[in-house]
């Protein structure tokens, strides 16, 4: 068995389109990049069950806060205080030598009255769109 | 060589080897924005809720004349590169790297007018510029 696979092995070895293939797929290898698949998440999944616990005209700025933690930033306009969450996912494809980064961001704004108290929430996920692709042409 | 790949093989190998020495890079961010989405709204009746289902949570809110600003963004942008010294690894172990590249960004906001009452006001989509390009000479 031993002496066959080393007969295998001399009678490709002594072929040279073979050798020429092989020769030309290493030299192809070492030339051109590889391919790459990576995501970055900052910021935590709002759930939507979380999101419906926010009653309007009964949840308070107190409550909105030990659901979803501090926000990133306090908006004040137009008489409200605004609380805003983000969060980013980006999705990137790599393939040679094309590439395409894909970043999609959620947002939730919560507006307060000026007693504190809940009055409209706004949340949009756009995360949920965000895919994996390669090629950077077209749309 | 070209009776082991064929015309068509080396073609395609001598098309694979030309481009490695390229670079095509893309990034978006979020989805294109449509003008057609805001068609269903209408100045004074339109709720925060309304404009929420058809464009989603705005990426900020500022304080506008009497009311308030949601602000929209899509971007856009692509980045080509060419090593030249990329042909010098045909001939030798150790290649320097000569790029020229270049980097085309755009950036696409809607603004959308709010009431004192919360409803929507009016819109301001600016025209689309230039789509970005792919080229590679920074001069």
């Amino acid at each position: 068995m031993l002496r066959d696979s080393q007969a295998g092995f001399s009678h490709h070895w002594r072929n040279p389109r073979g050798l020429l293939l092989l020769a030309s797929l290493l030299v192809l290898m070492s030339m051109v990049n590889g391919c790459a698949f990576v995501r970055g998440e900052v910021g935590e999944p709002f759930p939507e069950d979380r999101i419906q616990t926010i009653e309007k005209g009964i949840t308070n700025r107190q409550e909105v806060a030990q659901q979803f933690g501090a926000p990133d930033d306090i908006v004040q306009a137009n008489g409200h205080e605004i609380f805003h969450y983000r969060r980013f996912d980006s999705k990137l494809g790599w393939l040679l030598f094309f590439s395409r980064l894909n970043i999609g961001s959620d947002h939730l704004w919560v507006f307060f009255n000026p007693q504190g108290i809940v009055d409209d929430v706004v949340f949009g996920n756009r995360t949920k769109n965000v895919e994996f692709q390669i090629w950077p042409f077209g749309e | 060589m070209v009776g082991v790949l064929g015309k068509t093989g080396l073609l395609g190998l001598l098309l694979l080897l030309s481009l490695s020495g390229c670079d095509f890079r893309r990034v978006v961010v979020n989805d294109p924005l449509v003008a057609d989405s805001l068609e269903g709204l209408v100045p004074g009746e339109s709720t925060i809720q309304d404009l929420a289902t058809a464009l989603g949570a705005p990426d900020e809110i500022e304080e506008g004349a009497g009311g308030m600003v949601f602000r929209y963004r899509y971007g856009d942008n692509k980045t080509m590169r060419v090593n030249f010294g990329w042909i010098l690894r045909v001939f030798f172990p150790v290649a320097p790297s000569m790029n020229l590249g270049r980097g085309e960004g755009v950036t696409y906001i809607l603004h959308v007018a709010l009431r004192p009452d919360l409803t929507f006001d009016h819109s301001v989509i600016q025209p689309p510029p230039d789509t970005p390009h792919f080229w590679f000479w920074p001069f």
